[in-house]
Formats: structure tokens, sequence, C-alpha cells
């Protein structure tokens, strides 16, 4: 990780003014940090030309009624893992998917309308793929934090 | 056929074929599924702001098709509403914590809220979870370097009163990663 890669002190300050809420006018936020509008604007501006940051409007699952949240440890074949990880992630209710180290070589975090919904996905989409030995689903009782990040393309 | 089928299926027309399983989404649009229950105004609003957080009430009332005033009442209420917030995210590289890792957690003699709570304060935590299954909690975290999550281990996770036991699974590849959730 090059020095280039990471925020100086100013877009670190920048990013987190503007963290709970992307839409913020840089206006406020440039009074906030005592800096000009334009050295907010410009900063901003490099740092998502960089790919380092990003505005997103994100949900609330149980808002728009994805009421089963779970995560799914897969077991896969390790010959089979590009196969399979590529299967996986064309799942819709899929928005996570890693290849890991440890029990399971295959992580992912499902989001689902109902437990049917999870387990037809379970067992018609991903227990038949070849390649997946086991899988072992836990299933989300409580969210206490969820923060988002991202990752640069091709980093 | 079966390679054919995964490619034409791949979100963004990306291609998901063997060799070319990195698929990293940064924007891609929500499972059809959430929109069940949004009018069309509300999906179009979301949808755009899934594309540019910041896009202004003037270009989407244009998009849109409805008056600007509206728009901004629109987002107003599905803020309000704890349905949509746009955030500004920073990607894993540019906050130095580029290695991301999921902490299986067992718990006793303490209420789960309460370790929860401080599992939340340790640096590059990024969500706490209580589960059903194998552990009690899953804690997604993302740390500097081995060292870094070594020490985290450690010092940090090992030392919080009523974790159990860890167990750590680190990523070598996000094949697929999408910021679409948030706690309100």
């Amino acid at each position: 990780l090059s020095h280039d890669d990471t925020l100086d002190t100013l877009d670190m300050e920048i990013a987190q003014a503007l963290e709970q809420d992307g839409r913020e006018s840089f206006r406020e936020v440039a009074r906030q940090l005592g800096i000009a509008e334009g050295t907010v604007r410009a900063r901003v501006r490099k740092m998502q030309d960089a790919g380092k940051l990003c505005f997103q409007a994100l949900l609330n699952p149980r808002a728009v009624g994805l009421n089963c949240i779970a995560y799914v440890g897969i077991a896969v074949k390790d010959e089979m893992l590009t196969d399979v990880t590529g299967a996986l992630a064309s799942i819709d209710a899929f928005v996570y998917v890693t290849v890991n180290l440890g029990r399971f070589n295959v992580v992912c975090m499902a989001f689902c309308p109902s437990r049917e919904e999870l387990g037809e996905i379970l067992t018609q989409k991903v227990m038949v793929l070849p390649g997946v030995i086991r899988t072992e689903t836990m299933e989300v009782l409580q969210i206490f934090r969820m923060d988002n990040h991202f990752r640069q393309r091709g980093a | 056929v079966a390679t054919e089928k995964r490619k034409e299926s791949g979100p963004k027309g990306q291609d998901l074929r063997p060799g070319n399983a990195r698929l990293i989404t940064t924007s891609p649009q929500p499972p059809p599924a959430v929109f069940q229950h949004l009018d069309s105004i509300d999906v179009q609003i979301i949808q755009l702001l899934r594309e540019d957080g910041r896009m202004t009430v003037r270009a989407l009332s244009q998009k849109i098709g409805i008056a600007e005033p509206t728009v901004g009442n629109r987002i107003k209420a599905l803020h309000d509403g704890r349905v949509m917030k746009v955030k500004t995210l920073i990607s894993l590289e540019a906050s130095g914590r580029p290695l991301a890792a999921i902490i299986g957690i067992r718990t006793s003699g303490r209420a789960i809220d309460k370790i929860a709570a401080d599992l939340s304060e340790i640096d590059g935590v990024v969500s706490v979870m209580s589960v059903l299954g194998r552990f009690d909690l899953c804690v997604g975290f993302s740390a500097v370097n081995l060292e870094d999550l070594r020490n985290a281990l450690e010092k940090e996770f090992g030392r919080v009163r009523g974790v159990n036991s860890l167990e750590c699974q680190l990523a070598l590849e996000e094949v697929k990663l999408t910021p679409l959730w948030a706690t309100f």
C-alpha cells in the first residue's frame, strides 16, 4: 500500500464531515472545517476520481421488507473456487461473496424477504453447484453495527 | 453452456467467466425484491442516487419528470422514514485498512448487547451482528496489515469481557462487495 493510496489529514476530515450525510452542502463542510468551499469541492473531486471515496444511497433492509439476513459459510472444492464464486456472485440476494482462509473457504452474506426464500436459494441455487461440499447458515438476529466500505476498482 | 449462462446473468454486464472472477461492484442496483414496497417515484430516486449520491435535486427532477419540491420532499421522507440515506463511503485502501476479515465469536457470562457495544468501539470494526448457529456474534473487521490483525485479536477482541473464543476468517478475495445496506 503506497502512501498515495491513503487519505491525508484534510481529505480525511472532509470525508468524515460528509460521512453521515453524503448530500451535505460543500459550503457547510467548508464552514465546519474553516476552509474554502472550492478546496472542499476540489478535494472531493480528486478523491472521487481516484476511487477513494463515493456517495451512495444505502437502504434499511428491514424497511424494504428484507427480514432475513444471514451469513452463509460454504466449503468449496479448491479447484472449483472460481466457478463457484462466480455463480454465487450472480445470485441477487448475495451482496457479499468472499474467498477466505479459515473454516470456510467461501463466505457470503444474504439479504432475503423471508426464510423460505433463503431456503430456496440455498437448496436450489447453492447446494446444487458442482464443487460445493457443505454449507452452514448463520441467521442474523440483531444488527448492532453495520458500516459499509468499498474497494477501489482493480486495487 | 453453464459458463455462458453465468456470463449473461452477471451484474452490470460484468464478465463472470472463470479467470475473471474479480467483479467488485461499487454501484449496482439493489435486488428487485427491494422495490416491491416502494412506489415508482421513490424507486427512480433511489436508483439515481445509487449511481450518484450527490445528484442535485434539479437533475433528479429533470430525469424523473417531476417538480423539484416533490423530489426534495420525497428524499426527506425516505430519509426521515429510515428507508434510505446517502452516505459517504471511503475505500478500504484509502482508509489504510485493506485486509478484511470476519471474526466469529462465542460468548458467555455477559449480556450480548454489552459485548457488542464493546466490540463496536474497536478501531477497524465495520459490523457487529448477533447470529444463530455456530457463533453468537459475527464481526466484520478491516485490518491495516497482518500484524495489526494479530494484535487486534490478542489485545482488543480477546480482552473484551464475555468473549469466550474467536475464529478468524481472513478474506483473500472479495468477489462481490456491494455497499447497499446500512443501519439507521
